[in-house]
């Protein structure tokens, strides 16, 4: 994070200095790129570009914080992967089935991260919180148009908290982030633990934690080193039949390397 | 009168180029002589500059911001006017054509989780490859020659 991302440089040359100048239409401009909405059935939104110039278009379906995303994730293909067909074969066009997402979809994604929410204005604002939770994602994800699933992903990265973000859905565990302090051995359960404030909110009526609570960190890791710590623990639903969960683990015997 | 004006600024312009010139041609350590002999502190002096310079970027930046802020204001209202008269399943082999016979020849195609596409897809596709100006017709060998 101490190096600048192609991402912030641009954004600094335009003289950003904070995250409401960040007019992603405008930058797409400056960079010959046309923003334009549409309902979109195939996808989130794409880009067509030839001899520098593009068009983007984004599903005017989608929540304007999903079309924030998809705007930084296409100028993002724009600057990494101008003259390439990323979606398919030409030959897929003419039948249906599924295109497969390829690794670039990654570099762009960290693009429309760091073009959204870059470290030169995110860290700052972030530090100024001794303690991750919900509340301090909620005030970011505000202050940088971004859902709180965003906000909360580049809290994790920010390397400010021994954290970890977990969503699950009835089916188990989608998907989780860890901070790199976070040692890989604690790994979240698939399974929510019915001990877990968690359970709850996702299968019962309690409501979404408004602060953290403490909980035995064997609710969530198998290790069996787990019955010895006690961690923190706060969920929200986000909408879709999901929850996401901080656990936040202060111990420091659990951030050594083994 | 305004030719005098002109000339003056040009003359102003050279004289400027000139003096710029000779600072970065100067060996530094005679700047800092130069500097210190003036009662100047070079530190101050170099962070001065380096403000005024990050300063006028950054100006520069927004103003560029701002133009394309203005022109983005502006293009809203014109939508893309292109109409494409195919029917759906000609539209798909247009398209998978073009984009086949573009993919070593610039054409750049990105989608965010892609399925399966649409008929409206295609054709709003087809609309935004004859706005950035590529030729939908199918060529014949007549055209090719």
């Amino acid at each position: 994070m101490t190096t600048v991302s192609h991402a912030e440089q641009m954004l600094q040359e335009l003289g950003i200095g904070q995250p409401a100048e960040i007019d992603l239409e405008a930058i797409a401009y400056t960079l010959g790129a046309q923003v334009r909405y549409r309902p979109l059935d195939g996808c989130e939104a794409r880009i067509i570009g030839s001899n520098g110039s593009a068009i983007i278009t984004v599903n005017s379906r989608s929540s304007r914080m999903r079309q924030r995303f998809s705007i930084g994730h296409e100028i993002g293909h724009w600057r990494y992967h101008r003259g390439r067909i990323l979606v398919c074969r030409p030959e897929d066009i003419g039948r249906s089935g599924d295109w497969s997402s390829l690794s670039p979809e990654r570099i762009a994604d960290g693009f429309a991260a760091d073009l959204i929410m870059p470290w030169y204005l995110f860290l700052p604002r972030a530090r100024q919180n001794p303690r991750l939770t919900f509340q301090v994602v909620r005030t970011l994800a505000d202050v940088f148009d971004v859902s709180p699933e965003a906000a909360a992903i580049r809290l994790i990265e920010s390397r400010l908290y021994p954290s970890i973000l977990v969503c699950h859905a009835a089916g188990g565990r989608k998907w989780f982030r860890a901070s790199p302090e976070v040692p890989t051995r604690w790994f979240p359960q698939a399974e929510l633990d019915p001990d877990s404030y968690a359970f709850d909110i996702l299968f019962g009526t309690r409501p979404d934690d408004a602060a953290p609570h403490k909980i035995g960190a064997d609710a969530w890791f198998d290790s069996s080193e787990a019955q010895y710590y006690e961690i923190q623990e706060q969920t929200i639903r986000t909408g879709d039949r999901r929850i996401l969960t901080l656990l936040t683990l202060n111990h420091s015997r659990m951030l050594e390397d083994r | 009168m305004t030719a005098n004006r002109k000339d003056d600024r040009e003359a102003l312009d050279r004289l400027m180029s000139v003096m710029v010139d000779d600072l970065l041609n100067m060996p530094e350590e005679e700047l800092i002589a130069e500097t210190l002999s003036e009662g100047h502190n070079p530190t101050e002096e170099a962070e001065a500059i380096r403000a005024v310079i990050e300063q006028a970027a950054r100006a520069c930046g927004q103003s560029r911001l701002k133009a394309a802020k203005n022109a983005v204001a502006a293009g809203r209202a014109k939508q893309n006017q292109n109409v494409v008269r195919l029917d759906a399943s000609a539209a798909r082999q247009r398209l998978a054509a073009i984009l086949a016979q573009n993919v070593d020849s610039g054409v750049s195609l990105a989608a965010r989780n892609q399925s399966q596409l649409s008929d409206a897809d295609v054709f709003g596709m087809l609309a935004d490859l004859k706005e950035l100006g590529i030729a939908l017709e199918k060529k014949t060998p007549e055209s090719e020659s």
